[in-house]
């Protein structure tokens, strides 16, 4: 598992927390720092071939669903900044 | 056909999902900068297999949840009426909720540092503030604490079935360091020495050792302590020292 970038901060429940993407197996996960655990979460495909937001291990999949769209939020926004 | 967190993926996608799983324990295990290591939250910690004969590090939540606790959406009332962070080694017998834990789940919870605040009250200030503090064992890159677990299931609307362990940090009076530390509650997690740590993990004790364990008190001469920025959880290296012209020094 390889650091991949910065740590970044997005915020959560009006609390910034930091994020250190990092990538295994060629994919990419992302280390949540909340105040009260770390999370990993990853992009994993449904059946129909849509992408989903997930924890690993699992049992936090409403926390990663929620924290994986700020992560898609952040970028988004990044990217509109460049252009 | 198979679920990851409730959600239908192949079972080419399920089996990388789970491999992945098993591979980054031993990160998470190893790498925890990102996580605050004071209350609630995920956390390593070590269960005896097979008689205490071997043992397993599984990640666990921090925070004891009872079977009376049924759904998650009940967690919200159950926070108000308890705080199940820790449980105070003194009274585990005495607590309906932790009294079979104590006898039959008991665990190890892998540390290498924890954080508390000390309350000081600076001359001109209104009231007391706090400063964090970073404590660990200079010795010792890894300790144990002194754990109880459950074992709990989510039986509310969404639930997935999975079953996780919970677990308690048992805590004990404090040392004469941690007096200095913890000035406000005079509490301090049970860090158990090896010997003692691999004996709290054995099946038989009597409620007596396990009484005589669960309030062992870590000698202050081995942990240090040192204050911390206030910002520690936005920080790269929370344990980064930070030292505050107010505040004297521990002695």
């Amino acid at each position: 598992m390889q650091k991949d970038g910065e740590i970044f901060t997005i915020v959560y429940n009006g609390q910034q927390i930091k994020v250190q993407p990092y990538t295994y197996q060629n994919r990419s996960l992302f280390a949540i720092g909340l105040p009260n655990k770390q999370l990993i979460i990853l992009k994993s495909e449904k059946l129909d071939g849509t992408e989903f937001w997930t924890s690993m291990p699992q049992g936090e999949q409403k926390l990663a669903e929620h924290i994986g769209k700020l992560i898609d939020d952040k970028f988004s926004t990044k990217q509109q900044t460049l252009f | 056909m198979c679920y990851y967190n409730g959600i239908k993926v192949t079972k080419l996608e399920y089996i990388e999902l789970m491999q992945m799983e098993k591979d980054i324990r031993q990160f998470i295990t190893s790498d925890m900068t990102l996580v605050n290591g004071f209350n609630y939250g995920d956390y390593p910690i070590i269960k005896p297999l097979d008689g205490a004969k071997d043992f397993e590090i599984k990640l666990a939540h921090w925070e004891f949840l009872p079977e009376f606790v049924s759904k998650v959406e009940d967690l919200e009332d159950f926070r108000k009426k308890y705080i199940t962070m820790n449980a105070k080694g003194e009274d585990l017998f005495k607590s309906r909720m932790y009294a079979d834990a104590a006898r039959s789940r008991r665990c190890l919870v892998l540390s290498s540092g924890f954080y508390e605040w000390r309350e000081y009250k600076p001359e001109g200030a209104k009231k007391p503030q706090k400063y964090p503090h970073y404590i660990y064992l200079p010795n010792r890159a890894y300790f144990f604490m002194a754990g109880i677990w459950n074992p709990w299931v989510d039986q509310g609307v969404e639930a997935t079935g999975e079953l996780i362990d919970t677990f308690a940090v048992v805590t004990t009076a404090a040392n004469s360091l941690m007096a200095q530390v913890h000035n406000t509650k005079m509490r301090m997690p049970t860090i158990l020495p090896e010997d003692l740590a691999i004996e709290w993990l054995q099946p038989g004790l009597s409620d007596e050792r396990i009484h005589q364990l669960a309030t062992y008190q870590y000698p202050a001469s081995e942990m240090e302590a040192y204050p911390i920025n206030k910002d520690f959880r936005l920080m790269e290296d929370p344990t980064e020292r930070f030292d505050y012209v107010e505040l004297p020094a521990l002695v």
